[in-house]
């Protein structure tokens, strides 16, 4: 596989590269394009029209890359890999959520959308991140694939405006599908956690999606200010940090960042779905350890497949994991990088993550989702 | 000079932005080794807290097997001659040692459900029955006073439901009711079922005229300990209810008054089975009389390290079942015995010394596939009902042995009469299946139905076998689960429990397990087309 990995302060630059690249006899049929919110994405998005080849595109909270051993973790910069794929192995579409159609349509139109495209695809998916009902979006797509990865768009901690895009189309409401020919490319997941529950396990006694109402019947703020005395000037960033340890009824465990307040009704709003009667505790991130971790669950994949090398690696950590690990960011994706044997990586800090397997929840905080591709001879 | 000045001034900014980098990192680290501390003192206090769990596990586990001798004995006394005072005694006796017995069942319960490790056991079963049972089991601890108003309507179909547990939260509830209620009455209504999809939100009424809940234990009623009696009760009951209908779905809401009385409303979620009808014109509350079968000729061995029980046993199966048992007393024993003499089935303890359960079993499959095997454990878990099947055993009791568990077990896994003359016809499952839709329907709509299941079972088995070749676990489980649920259908109870056991495989991705028992099962299946 060919590929060139440009970072750049500039979209002019960026456009410039990739000209030069193309003139010198490369010709990617893939990119991936992560942006800081700090360049004018629309007008990024703009440029990228002339281009054939597939973009997959997104605003971030930090970009990552690595390549001949050397591992870089960027703010404010643009990232961008172009790789020289089996053109016939993706195929991509973006798409805005339609006022009149809700989250689980989009998810499973886009399914479906794969599914003609492929009839063994696995999904790559990045959405709008913010003002987007990920959990529900993803239900829809697990309809009819078990192979399900990507992130949610971040926006350097502002909170404002989170963008998924390609040369086709930007969006603030909607996702992107990178529809992957299975029989056409290897594919080994990983998701690593690096918080744990801490305290009692209490009981979500009313919750609507993402709207938490009552925990063991008490308002549910009272039970994050039993813990940490925050106010609304607090969140996010205490929520992201201290995230609620959410064991859903069919077991499986999730972490959920607190995203909002509302004093009237004493609720929290968090990133993803809470559902009601799951067991709860505050949780808080396990250290340096988070690294070894991480590390570890990529190694656990790679178990059994020793002969599996991968052509590309493609990681979405949590933006808590970078405003966790401060300068040790750089350590954690290292670990990742030689994990994976050293192929080239790209990546991007995100609101949120997303990996399943057919029945287990999609959408995950706090995590760190580690893609290996391999093109099958 | 300026441009000293400067260099200067630009050397000592540096200076202090290298300071403030170092105290930067020097924090960044500090942080981190905070919340290592943080997650290492919780894990300390998580591992404590779970050993707790286990001690209290450990002896409940250790304390049952006495306890089983002590009451069987006592079932044993009474079957003899005695004086009016003797009968006192025992049944003193009886009730301390019953007493005993609920407690630490409720004990493994608690610390089962703080582990997390309560999974329900849902299967095909009539709600509406369950709930009259949960009456039945408390009406005589109701005071003569009191009035008993039962409200449970005949469902017309059947759901999929965790048998002994919904019973547990009834039976828990009405006991309290019964417990403060001296005068006025209890009402056990079946209140409503709304019905979602294929979804049952079942939600169920007890309301007493009792002395009601004071205020300082509303608040936690539903924790562990905090009995509303706290003189007579364990406090444990309450939360094992309260938590069995969150593993459900739902929950528990009480609303009280002291002096006026309580009532509780439950609700809890199950499915609808989409297969059966009930026949409501029959009338499936009438009691069948059993034909009580003679099982004296049946060749029995029973694997147990401690003598008490051997002996305890060896009365029951005498007593009860005119069967005299052989004995060993542990596995290596079992596995000599079982080479050099014939038997029909083996009921084997789980913890032995010198050789345990499992391994004996284990042992005894390699020269015996076919002898039936019966583990015995106060070991209920998940996990340790899969390692015994997982050993080659065949079935699982639950310590202490009752009555009619063995009872049971004899008339499955033994050679009966009636499954002797089906084995004579041509096909013994289509008979089976026959026999037991013609309990419920005419022959031409049991008829109808054999056909339908036909058709489930094919498409069950080509899943199966795709699936199986694909190794795809979680479709795998989806396969396995629904054959279960046309064979339990079908009446053949055996094969659907074998198919729960490759659901529990399929659930863990244990290819290992499946590949081993799948050919078996589904050469088993398909003598149904035969």
């Amino acid at each position: 596989m060919r590929y060139n990995i440009i970072n750049t302060n500039s979209i002019k630059r960026l456009i410039e590269e990739i000209d030069n690249n193309i003139l010198n006899n490369f010709t990617p049929t893939l990119a991936f394009i992560y942006s800081s919110v700090h360049y004018d994405i629309p007008a990024l998005a703009n440029k990228l029209q002339k281009y054939s080849f597939l973009i997959v595109g997104s605003s971030t909270v930090g970009e990552i890359y690595a390549d001949n051993n050397i591992t870089e973790v960027k703010d404010q910069t643009i990232t961008c890999m172009l790789v020289e794929l089996d053109k016939l192995a993706f195929a991509l579409k973006i798409k805005d959520v339609n006022k009149h159609e809700d989250y689980y349509k989009l998810g499973s139109k886009m399914v479906k959308w794969s599914r003609k495209q492929f009839s063994n695809p696995a999904i790559l998916t990045i959405t709008s991140g913010l003002y987007f009902d990920n959990d529900t979006y993803l239900k829809g797509l697990q309809t009819e694939v078990d192979y399900l990865f990507g992130a949610a768009a971040g926006d350097d901690n502002i909170f404002k405006n989170t963008y998924a895009f390609s040369q086709e189309k930007i969006t603030l409401s909607g996702a992107l599908v990178l529809a992957i020919d299975r029989d056409k490319i290897e594919i080994i997941s990983s998701r690593g956690f690096g918080w744990s529950g801490i305290g009692t396990q209490r009981v979500v006694t009313k919750s609507i999606k993402n709207i938490v109402y009552t925990i063991d019947d008490k308002p549910a703020v009272n039970f994050y200010k039993e813990y940490l005395n925050i106010t609304q000037d607090d969140m996010p960033g205490m929520g992201v940090d201290y995230p609620l340890e959410v064991q859903l009824v069919n077991g499986q465990v999730v972490y959920r960042a607190a995203v909002y307040i509302n004093q009237e009704d004493g609720s929290l709003i968090f990133s993803g779905h809470v559902e009601e009667n799951s067991k709860v505790r505050i949780s808080a991130p396990i250290g340096e350890q988070v690294i070894e971790h991480v590390k570890e669950s990529v190694l656990k994949s790679l178990k059994g497949k020793e002969k599996f090398k991968a052509d590309l690696i493609l990681v979405f950590p949590c933006a808590a994991h970078k405003n966790l690990l401060g300068s040790y960011g750089k350590k954690e994706i290292e670990a990742v990088y030689n994990a994976s044997q050293n192929a080239p990586l790209i990546g991007f800090y995100a609101y949120g993550e997303i990996a399943s397997s057919k029945e287990s929840n999609a959408f995950h905080n706090e995590t760190f989702v580690t893609v290996q591709l391999r093109e099958k001879l | 000079m300026k441009k000293k000045v400067l260099r200067e001034r630009v050397k000592e900014l540096e200076s202090r932005i290298d300071t403030l980098e170092k105290q930067c990192c020097k924090l960044e680290k500090d942080k981190l080794s905070i919340y290592n501390l943080l997650y290492r003192v919780n894990k300390e206090l998580d591992d404590a807290l779970s050993n707790k769990q286990a001690f209290i596990a450990s002896m409940s586990h250790e304390l049952r097997s006495p306890l089983t001798a002590i009451l069987g004995n006592s079932a044993l006394l009474d079957e003899t001659d005695l004086t009016r005072k003797q009968q006192q005694y025992l049944g003193q006796l009886n009730e301390s040692a019953e007493f005993l017995m609920a407690l630490l069942a409720d004990l493994l319960d608690v610390s089962k459900l703080k582990e997390s490790k309560i999974k329900l056991n849902v299967q095909e079963t009539h709600l509406d029955k369950i709930l009259i049972h949960c009456a039945n089991m408390v009406e005589s601890k109701i005071a003569k006073e009191v009035e008993f108003e039962v409200n449970i309507p005949m469902l017309p179909y059947y759901a999929f439901a965790d048998k002994k547990r919904v019973q547990q939260i009834f039976v828990n509830i009405l006991t309290n009711a019964a417990k403060f209620t001296q005068k006025g009455k209890i009402e056990f209504s079946l209140s409503k079922i709304n019905q979602i999809n294929n979804q049952l939100e079942v939600i169920v009424i007890i309301k007493d005229t009792g002395q009601g809940i004071p205020e300082n234990i509303k608040e936690t009623l539903f924790e562990p300990f905090a009995s509303t009696d706290l003189e007579e009760g364990t406090g444990l009951g309450l939360y094992i209810s309260h938590e069995l209908a969150t593993l459900m779905g739902g929950n528990i809401v009480v609303d009280s008054k002291v002096g006026e009385g309580t009532c509780f409303k439950v609700t809890f979620y199950c499915e609808k089975s989409s297969l059966k009808m009930r026949n409501l014109s029959t009338n499936s509350y009438v009691s069948k009389e059993k034909k009580r079968k003679n099982y004296g000729h049946l060749k029995v061995l029973i694997v147990e390290d401690i003598q008490l029980n051997r002996e305890f046993l060896k009365e029951m199966f005498k007593v009860f079942f005119s069967i005299d048992v052989d004995m060993a007393e542990n596995g290596q024993i079992a596995v000599e015995k079982v080479k050099e003499f014939s038997y029909d089935i083996i009921f084997m303890d789980m913890r032995m010394p010198i050789l345990d359960g499992l391994e004996a079993s284990r042992e005894i499959r390699k020269f015996n596939q076919d002898i039936p095997i019966v583990c015995m454990s106060a070991n209920v878990y998940r996990e340790d009902k899969h390692e015994a099947y997982a050993a080659g055993m065949n079935d699982f009791i639950e310590k202490p042995l009752e009555h009619t568990d063995i009872e049971s077990r004899l008339a499955k896994l033994s050679p009966s009469p009636l499954l002797e003359s089906i084995k004579e016809s041509n096909n013994l499952l289509r008979q089976m299946a026959m026999r037991h839709f013609q309990e419920y329907f005419d022959e031409v709509t049991s008829l109808k139905f054999i056909g339908m299941a036909e058709n489930g079972l094919k498409k069950s088995i080509t899943n199966i076998e795709k699936n199986l070749s694909l190794h795809h676990a979680s479709a795998l489980k989806e396969n396995f689960h629904a054959i279960k649920g046309v064979l339990m259908n079908l009446g053949l109870e055996e094969l659907s429990e074998k198919a729960g056991i490759l659901q529990d495989f399929a659930i863990d991705g244990d290819f290992n397990n499946i590949e081993k028992r799948i050919e078996l099962f589904l050469e088993k299946v398909k003598e149904f087309f035969n």
